[in-house]
């Protein structure tokens, strides 16, 4: 493995922006990862998911070749047809009814191609992405307040920082490098306060000084009571506020909530309240990271603007160690903001708000049909789909099927649209089976261009390995597409560095003084030479003549990119979740990320070391609650909301508040036969980001009593007809499902043998057990000692732990003990402790008896007889057993004399 | 293993018969064999 080459490149999955040193075996296709020690991201650390890597580039489950209706076609056929269908229902409909829907996967290069299309050249605002799910209550927050979308901070303030809030975000899972970084500081520096604002007390609250749990969706009330206290207390940087600010007074107008007021919403004591006020009021170093708990709201926007008027206040804001601070869901969150990914936006931070910016994109793309207008957000997009508005989209690199809120509907809207294509580098994902046309694309480890992290960091993401089958990068289908749409001379490219370049040119493009100065600047690369653009280093925007090698902060000197100049303070009236619980749905339904799982586990489920920590979907139900709707751990539940429904595994704790539950966000149907979280969630949106309130669905649960439960552990990987719940896990050398359903039935013998008939039986073993009586069926079978296939189904919930049998799978032949206990699903208790046996009548074994006559001071073999039977039928062991009380009794002795 | 309201009322057993005066006991004592019943035709050292 020595001479093997290392590439660095970047993770793929959330907003950190990790860099990573891959050692690469072209030849047998094997990748081995470790942290880039240099990229300031991480500095060498990994979280299990980017360590996990390496085991989830396997050709398996790739999309090899373009499809159209399913058959197998060469690309130029596929890519005709695209750009036809396209051009045709443009043609007949107008630009309106067609649409691109992107993903924070996407390089900013693909993104860039896909949007200049579409808003460019199609003259359609109908270019939105998955970013708008999970960033878009930031970019507008951030919009109002700064009058750009501008991350003022970096990475390196976790070090400086005298107080880090984190709000509505859990950490220690969705971002673990970031939480590791903090984690690190705090031990490095004990003054470090760390307070957690979650209505859930997650793992992130482990380094927290102050956890404060508060109400769902209360936060505005929580920030916009801060400002008020800072006011009170004269912790005010009156200075900052005049200078750089404008808005103040209506800001603080509308914060005049008294502490009891605030702790009543927040459903906090006033105690806590205010210590978190006086520790923010006396720390000037504060970092605020906020992540979906504030931004998948309905008042997301608000939200965060009540969180920015407190720095601004403060003048906390561009210094060392302090500012507000979003973490990014999405590897490429942040580049797809750049070339304008949202469909608000225009490309470069500019936007369709002012008609020079729509005048500058157009002169610089030479886009005479540029659009003119906001295309359609995620939510509504689906909508027009549905109601046949839109009748082409083509959905890159995500799976809104299962992760847009009201899914059921996202999924009717796609099998009824004219025209579906999908991008994806997997083949069957919830999304794909929809698709008309599927194009094959590159995924990480193949893919080549940039990202950029939550920190504005821009790093090369690298190609590792040769292209699975026929895939294409993104930019590669997008601009072959486009030039068959006509667009030739715009989409003329030969690589992702051509358009890096020239995303990089428009980013400097009239970006001054005179014509409007703009924050996302990076002309000083808009010259970089293929060799430059290969050896890129990672660099933090803005890059330009101003700032060469990058600029970490912004606005400790104000110059804000509003009209004025100045930081706009937002009046904020704190709104609840636009769906109250009400006596049909009385539970608030939060949803969210596991630690091992990134998004619909297209990928991550492939590693099988991943899908150990939680295997199943599962329901996080507080024990009060568990009681009032009769659930007990590990049960089966059924939630349901006005918009749908989803089975998931129980799991009681009190770190969730009475009345709220919790469902992880990353199970699709090729996983969980009803565990897409999906389909539960409401479809309210926030009115001025459109991002939905995926942390707040009103909803209902009860126990769900199947008339049989069981699982199915296979060395093969099987198929057979779907069941109510079916959850398919990949573990190490074998599959599991575990599967439950409503109807009897009374011959599992024969329903099982046609079940999986394709499986190969020729030269089995076969072991079964029934108990008709209960209804428990249970079979193994071995091929050539060793494990193949079990079976365990039962009436009940009461079936054995799945560890043992499936650590049998890593073994090349069973013993004898094993066998033997094989369909009892546990190793026999005690079988290898018991020792010689000494009563043969009673199986009673010499360690058995020793530990008995030691641990319960038997002196005589009547004792021994009465407590185990040892020599109480045919009596011919007693001598053995009086021998063993003698020697017991000689070693009593001798420690005596010790 | 012959089962009848959660009793054992009978046992066969072929090859491996360490456990037949186990059985024997249970039988006799007619002791509800409800909580040991999925694993009782593995032996007394899976109960």
């Amino acid at each position: 493995m020595n001479n093997l080459p290392i590439i660095k490149t970047t993770c793929p999955y959330c907003g950190v922006g990790c860099g990573i040193s891959a050692s690469v075996d072209e030849k047998n296709r094997l990748v081995s990862i470790s942290g880039d020690v240099v990229h300031p991201a991480n500095f060498g650390r990994l979280c299990s998911k980017g360590s996990a890597l390496g085991d989830t580039i396997e050709l398996k489950g790739r999309l090899l070749q373009p499809k159209v209706n399913g058959q197998e076609v060469e690309w130029s056929e596929a890519l005709d047809k695209v750009a036809a269908i396209f051009s045709k229902t443009i043609a007949k409909y107008g630009p309106a009814a067609v649409a691109i829907y992107g993903s924070g996967q996407l390089l900013t290069e693909d993104y860039y191609v896909a949007n200049k299309l579409m808003k460019g050249f199609i003259g359609s605002g109908n270019m939105d992405t998955n970013s708008r799910l999970y960033m878009s209550s930031s970019v507008a927050g951030h919009k109002r307040a700064f009058g750009s979308d501008t991350v003022p901070g970096c990475y390196e303030d976790f070090e400086h920082a005298e107080l880090i809030i984190l709000i509505g975000s859990n950490t220690a899972w969705c971002h673990p490098v970031s939480f590791q970084r903090i984690q690190a500081a705090k031990l490095a520096n004990p003054a470090l306060k760390i307070v957690v604002i979650d209505p859930r007390r997650t793992a992130s609250c482990e380094i927290a000084d102050l956890h404060l749990a508060v109400a769902s969706g209360t936060d505005a009330y929580l920030f916009n009571g801060l400002l008020n206290f800072l006011s009170q207390q004269q912790a005010l940087n009156q200075a900052y506020i005049d200078e750089h600010t404008e808005g103040f007074a209506t800001a603080l107008a509308s914060s005049r909530y008294s502490l009891e007021q605030v702790a009543e919403k927040c459903a906090i004591s006033v105690d806590d309240l205010r210590s978190f006020y006086q520790c923010f009021a006396a720390h000037e170093k504060v970092m605020s990271l906020y992540s979906q708990g504030i931004n998948q709201s309905s008042s997301g926007t608000d939200k965060v603007n009540a969180i920015i008027n407190c720095h601004l206040a403060t003048g906390r804001i561009g210094k060392a160690g302090m500012g507000p601070f979003s973490l990014t869901g999405q590897p490429n969150a942040m580049g797809g903001r750049e070339v304008g990914g949202l469909s608000h936006q225009l490309a470069a931070h500019m936007d369709f708000s002012k008609a020079d910016d729509i005048d500058k994109v157009a002169r610089f793309w030479g886009a005479k049909a540029i659009a003119q207008k906001p295309g359609l957000p995620a939510v509504d997009l689906f909508d027009a789909i549905a109601d046949g508005k839109v009748k082409a989209i083509w959905i890159m690199g995500t799976n809104p099927v299962v992760s847009l809120p009201n899914a059921d509907k996202v999924k009717l809207a796609l099998q009824g649209c004219e025209f579906v294509v999908v991008s994806d580098c997997m083949a069957n994902t919830d999304t794909t089976a929809l698709a008309h046309v599927l194009l094959p694309a590159q995924g990480w480890s193949e893919k080549d261009g940039t990202v950029t992290n939550s920190e504005r960091r821009i790093s090369r993401q690298r190609a590792l390995l040769s292209p699975a089958g026929q895939a294409k990068p993104d930019w590669w289908i997008i601009t072959q597409v486009a030039k068959r749409m006509g667009f030739e001379s715009a989409f003329n490219y030969q690589s992702s560095r051509d358009i890096f370049r020239e995303h990089a040119a428009l980013s400097g493009f009239e970006n001054n003084e005179q014509l409007g100065l703009r924050d996302f600047d990076i002309s000083a690369l808009a010259t970089l030479t293929e060799q430059d653009y290969e050896h890129l280093q990672p660099i933090q925007w803005p890059v330009n003549q101003a700032f060469p090698q990058g600029r970490a902060r912004f606005f400790e000197q104000g110059q804000f990119y509003t009209a004025s100049g100045k930081a706009q303070f937002i009046a904020v009236e704190p709104r609840l979740p636009f769906n109250a619980p009400n006596e049909q749905y009385p539970l608030k339904l939060n949803t969210g990320r596991i630690r091992d799982q990134w998004h619909t586990m297209t990928r991550t489920g492939i590693a099988p070391q991943l899908n150990q920590h939680k295997p199943e979907p599962f329901v996080e139900v507080h024990p009060v609650d568990a009681m009032t709707y009769d659930l007990v751990p590990n049960s089966l539940a059924k939630l349901e909301s006005r918009w749908g429904s989803m089975l998931a595994r129980v799991q009681i704790t009190d770190s969730q508040q009475q009345g709220n539950v919790f469902v992880p966000m990353h199970w699709t149907q090729q996983l969980a036969s009803q565990g897409r979280m999906g389909a539960l969630v409401n479809p309210a949106v926030d009115p001025i980001s459109k991002q939905p309130e995926c942390k707040h669905t009103p909803v209902a649960i009860k126990a769900y009593h199947p008339a049989w439960q069981g699982f199915i552990l296979s060395r093969q990987e099987l198929t057979f007809a779907d069941v109510e719940y079916r959850v398919t896990i990949k573990g190490a050398q074998f599959y599991r499902y575990e599967l439950a359903g409503d109807s009897l039935v009374d011959d599992w013998r024969s329903t099982m043998s046609k079940q999986l008939s394709d499986i190969n039986t020729e030269n089995a073993h076969w072991q079964e057990y029934q108990d008709s009586g209960k209804g428990s069926y249970r079979a193994a079978k071995l091929l050539n000692n060793q494990l193949e296939l079990v079976i365990f189904i039962a009436t009940d919930n009461n079936l054995p732990e799945r560890s043992w049998l499936t650590s049998l799978f890593a073994q090349q032949v069973l013993t004898l003990n094993e066998r033997k206990a094989l369909l009892s699903g546990r190793p026999a208790q005690g079988v290898a402790d018991i020792g010689a046996i000494v009563c043969a009548c009673f199986n009673v074994g010499e360690k058995t008896l020793l530990a008995a006559i030691k641990e319960q001071g038997l002196k005589t073999h009547q004792q021994v007889g009465a407590c185990l039977k040892a020599g109480t039928n045919c009596g011919s062991c007693v001598p053995e057993i009086k021998a063993l009380l003698a020697d017991n009794q000689s070693i009593k002795n001798t420690a005596r004399l010790n | 293993l012959v089962i009848k309201a959660n009793k054992l009322i009978g046992a066969v057993l072929y090859g491996e018969i360490a456990d037949g005066s186990w059985y024997q006991e249970l039988l006799e004592k007619q002791e509800n064999i409800a909580a040991m019943r999925d694993t009782l035709i593995f032996g007394k050292a899976y109960v």
